[in-house]
């Protein structure tokens, strides 16, 4: 099995053990189904919306399938806002962001969860309280050190940011997962000698890996998403990441509904698509801090 | 792939030292005398298409300076200017949005050049008409007006009614001459089912108020409201307020205006489906590129208009470059350009009359000319205190979808009493 | 010395030895605590504990700040906008916290309980993506398209309901710009949202419960919304505190949204504390004021954690006594 000893597998039925559907069943399951339509509604209007030509839209209306579909929308705003460079912004930082809170979090939460210091309570409270900070209580000491650093409309400053600001996060969860670490494995080592350094990285980790890519997982699409920090760091239009880049330029380049769904699409699909192929370790990782 | 510890630790280790290379390498952008970077926000506009031309031609001149130009949005000056021209991320030129909350703040905290210099270098001193030369003036404390020479404007603008000749004649109205005779067009129009275009969403809504206020005001009002030279007398904004509740009662706009922005209002009339419509000249090129009627503009009715002279060009501190920016503004204002300008359809502060061949230059110029003969611009609103626009913005909005006037007045008072007395 | 009393004295040498050696080990540990508690300690205690500073004083970030002692609280004490921007924030936990909370353990436990046994994993775990999508977009995204949809003209809901519904386009809603509409918009796109996140939570919870429980009630003859209150609420109580918790924190720092839709308006009905806090740090440029709400809003989180936290560990400490 590919999961750690701490977590618990979720129960999983046999096909064959489904339940007897009745009428009622039925109704329910036609019922939640239009629900999930209802909730998707808005990104099949932008789909449909984005490939619409502005005459089709007058004569039809938002809400028909467009009658001559057309990427040229889509096209002209990927290059009048420069989407790739802006796609780029937001992917690498992301991740260098990702790699910089899972690697920080995994040391501190190794000295904490397996090493079992002294005061580990008090820094874990510590963390827990500086999760509910919010950024506009950070923001401008920020901007300002940014600024006085030479790291002003620079990525580099997001991403120390976005990576130092969930080393919290990530300590606290990846620490929860060491603690019911099988203490067995951990005497073993030892006896046979291990430092602490030799038990992190040929025991603990190879068993955690797959906890610690869930948490990258999970910390990437967060700080794509991140908007106050880009908005207040990253004036230059070269800088922008996505997030940022969608919600500022839409007003400049578009007057137009149709153009205004391709914006929207574009903005949304690296999401979708991420989570499309990532989406059994992000629900692993969304589930993990909660189930102590 | 097989993902064990050591590809592992080896992947995060790449992608951080990647970051690492990659956020120096961008710190380290070819800074010096050998790059040139400006900033502006005209889109399409006859602005943009003349200093794009001008720009070119400084490159032709300095074939080894490495041009960068980079397009923003009047929102972003207007929310974060300020800090932009405090980092060295600063641009070498820009354009800057006029007044005390933008230009002033930035002119009283040394973050722009003061031109005094270059202008006597170039002879702007002498060229720029002195009511023109003022919204380029800020002295210590950032009050426009007076003082050092911060800013060159190279233009003008203001704020008018557009309307759809063919329409207007349809539904059988002139174009009025006095407020009463607006009220008449407006009520007549809306008999036959004929609103005017608005975005009472957006920006609209800002120049709206203050061009009703100010078609009852004179010019001291303005000193006193934008300069603080004296008390305000707020019934001006009063009469404002009561209007647009008045003409939101009587269906004079949409009922759902509050949720409708310019650029959906402007499309609507440029289409052909509204009137007329209040807007700024730089409308005046896309209406001509769009509308398939026959329009003209005419002038609020009343003693002065919304409008000023143009946005500013600015040197800031910080700039690498400061005499190729000198050397942008001289171009800019240099008889050639100016006219250019007249010719794409702008409004030209120094143009050869002569030259301007443009008949949509020439539909706004006679309406301009009138208005800045009877000294008749009364600049914007939003410009006394910082923030305020925002806060305009806002309270408009509320007011166009409930009508409540005296709550607008108290919102828009306060605020202003609050930033004046934290200005002086 | 007896032989027993020498064994007994050897033995607790070598404990003494067995014990030092691993408190030897402890002491190791402590460097890999350092980096991370070093950059957090920092950039993030450093900013919070600055920003306080700042709230005391009187700044527009150029030059230095003048101290003057809590002149912004009293201030921000009489501004009607601060209360009503946390008037607003309150109102979102009901959207973004109450309400998906219990939506989300009815549609978890429907999607686990019902669905799944009888129209496999597969149709539920599909079910759970489709609401959990709204989660995975930006904030701003979801704004954009949000103003698109609601465009109150040329927006696909009130074509829906003219075109569908046949109602008079005079009477469609003016979603965002009515000032006393506005911040319901808000609402239930907020709920649009935050509803994902919850299932998720709540199918994850459900899958730790004893089957045998709900089968023995089953067999019992309980239905299924029987089970649902008795069983299912029961047990799932750690992770609705979680839940509530998580959405409650959401809740109160809710920007993106606000700036990319409706900027505070019309007037001051969507206006909320973040968005309040950045618009006088970089608008107004009234750094100390804005430092003021940060400082509070923040203070407001951390007693809203502590106090759901002491809650949650009473609780705890029942079931762990039961």
């Amino acid at each position: 099995m590919s999961t750690t000893t701490a977590e618990k597998a979720p129960k999983k039925l046999k096909t064959s053990a489904l339940k007897p559907r009745s009428f009622v069943s039925w109704v329910t399951f036609a019922f939640m189904s239009v629900a999930v339509i209802t909730w998707l509604f808005p990104f099949w209007m932008a789909v449909a919306n984005a490939i619409k030509t502005p005459q089709d839209f007058l004569e039809q209306g938002p809400l028909a399938w467009p009658a001559h579909p057309t990427f040229e929308h889509i096209v002209k705003f990927w290059n009048d806002s420069n989407f790739p460079l802006k796609f780029w912004n937001s992917t690498w930082t992301s991740l260098a962001a990702a790699a910089i809170t899972v690697l920080l979090g995994f040391l501190t939460a190794y000295a904490i969860g397996i090493g079992k210091i002294k005061g580990r309570t008090w820094i874990l409270g510590v963390f827990m309280v500086a999760f509910t900070i919010p950024q506009e209580a950070l923001i401008y000491p920020m901007y300002n050190a940014a600024k006085k650093l030479n790291l002003y409309d620079n990525l580099l400053s997001i991403v120390l940011i976005f990576g130092i600001s969930g080393v919290a996060f990530a300590t606290y969860l990846i620490s929860s997962v060491l603690n019911e670490f099988p203490v067995e494995v951990l005497e073993a080592a030892k006896i046979d000698g291990a430092n602490a350094w030799r038990m992190m990285v040929d025991v603990v980790l190879p068993i955690l890996r797959p906890t610690l890519m869930v948490i990258t997982v999970m910390v990437f699409i967060y700080n794509w998403n991140e908007f106050l920090i880009p908005l207040v760091l990253l004036p230059s239009n070269d800088n922008q990441t996505v997030s940022l880049g969608i919600a500022l330029t839409v007003g400049q380049w578009t007057a137009e509904p149709t153009a205004r769904a391709a914006a929207a699409l574009l903005g949304a699909l690296p999401s979708i698509l991420f989570f499309v192929i990532f989406q059994r370790s992000l629900m692993r990782g969304v589930t993990m801090g909660s189930s102590k | 792939m097989k993902f064990n510890k050591k590809t592992g630790a080896r992947v995060a280790a790449t992608a951080v030292a990647a970051a690492l290379a990659m956020g120096s390498l961008a710190g380290c952008a070819p800074a010096g005398s050998d790059t040139f970077t400006v900033w502006w926000y005209e889109k399409d506009t006859a602005m943009a298409k003349t200093w794009d031309a001008a720009l070119k031609e400084l490159g032709q001149k300095h074939p080894n300076v490495k041009i960068k130009f980079e397009l923003k949005t009047w929102d972003q000056i207007q929310k974060a200017g300020n800090a932009i021209l405090d980092s060295d991320k600063a641009p070498d030129l820009a354009e800057w949005n006029k007044g005390n909350a933008t230009a002033g703040t930035a002119a009283a905290a040394g973050l722009l050049v003061d031109l005094k210099d270059y202008a006597a270098k170039y002879g702007w001193d002498t060229k720029l008409p002195s009511s023109a030369k003022l919204y380029g003036q800020y002295d210590d404390k950032g009050l426009m007006g007076s003082g050092n020479l911060y800013g060159i404007p190279s233009y003008g603008e203001y704020v008018s009614w557009f309307y759809n000749k063919d329409l207007f004649k349809k539904y059988g109205v002139e174009v009025p001459t006095t407020p009463e005779e607006l009220d008449n067009v407006l009520a007549t129009l809306k008999s036959q089912g004929a609103v005017q275009a608005f975005g009472g969403g957006g920006y609209q809504n800002v120049h709206m108020a203050y061009a009703l206020a100010v078609s009852q005001a004179d010019q001291q009002w303005v000193a006193n409201f934008q300069q603080f030279k004296g008390d305000v007398d707020w019934s001006k904004w009063e009469y404002a307020a009561n209007k647009i509740a008045d003409w939101r009662a009587k269906g004079y706009f949409e009922k759902k205006a509050s949720g409708v922005s310019p650029d959906d209002a402007v499309a609507g009339f440029q289409a052909g489906k509204y009137p007329l419509i209040l807007g700024g000249t730089w409308l005046d090129q896309t209406t001509a590129d769009k509308a398939k009627f026959d329009w003209g503009k005419f002038q609020n009715p009343g003693t002065l208009s919304v409008g000023s002279a143009g946005n500013l060009l600015v040197i800031p501190s910080r700039s690498k470059n400061k005499d190729l920016a000198a050397e942008f503004i001289d171009l800019v204002l240099s008889t050639k350009y100016q006219n250019m300008l007249g010719n794409e359809g702008g409004l030209p502060l120094l143009a050869d009359q002569a030259a301007l061949t443009n008949p949509v230059t020439q539909k706004s110029y006679s309406v301009f000319d009138a208005i800045v003969k009877a000294d008749g611009l009364a600049m914007y609103p939003d410009w006394p205190v910082p923030g305020y626009y925002d806060v305009q913005l806002a309270a408009g909005t509320k007011l166009v979808a409930d009508g409540d006037a005296a709550a607008y007045v108290k919102t828009i008072k306060d605020f202003y009493d609050k930033g004046k007395a934290e200005l002086q | 010395m007896s032989a027993a009393t020498v064994s007994k004295d050897v033995k607790q040498k070598a404990g003494k030895a067995r014990q030092t050696s691993l408190d030897k080990g402890k002491g190791q540990y402590y460097a890999y605590l350092l980096p991370g508690l070093l950059a957090f300690t920092i950039v993030i205690v450093g900013s919070f504990l600055f920003n306080i500073y700042i709230s005391f004083t009187r700044w527009n970030g150029l030059g230095a700040p003048r101290w003057i002692g809590t002149k912004n609280y009293e201030n921000l004490f009489v501004d009607s906008v601060f209360w009503e921007s946390f008037l607003h924030a309150f109102m979102f936990i009901g959207a973004m916290s109450i309400v998906p909370t219990f939506l989300g353990v009815f549609v978890a436990s429907m999607l686990f309980d019902y669905i799944a046994p009888r129209f496999g994993n597969g149709a539920a775990a599909f079910m759970r993506a489709g609401f959990y999508m709204p989660q995975v977009i930006p904030l701003t995204i979801t704004g954009v398209i949000w103003v698109w949809l609601l465009n109150p003209v040329s927006g696909v809901i009130n074509n829906f309901l003219t075109g569908v519904l046949g109602i008079n386009k005079d009477v469609t809603p003016n979603w965002l710009g009515d000032e006393n509409l506005a911040i319901w918009s808000l609402s239930v796109i907020m709920v649009w949202i935050q509803i994902g996140y919850t299932i998720v939570i709540f199918m994850s919870g459900l899958s730790r419960l004893d089957p045998s429980l709900t089968e023995a009630a089953q067999l019992d003859g309980a239905t299924w919304f029987q089970r649902f209150r008795i069983i299912i609420l029961a047990q799932l109580a750690p992770e609705i505190g979680v839940v509530l918790l998580t959405t409650m924190v959401a809740a109160l720092k809710v920007f993106a949204p606000v700036y990319v839709m409706t900027g505070g308006g019309p007037g001051t009905s969507t206006q909320v504390p973040a968005y309040f806090s950045y618009f006088h740090f970089f608008t107004t440029h009234k750094v100390g004021y804005g430092a003021a709400v940060a400082t509070i809003l923040a203070l407001l989180l951390t007693v809203l954690a502590i106090v759901i936290l002491q809650i949650q560990n009473k609780q705890q400490a029942k079931e762990n006594q039961r």
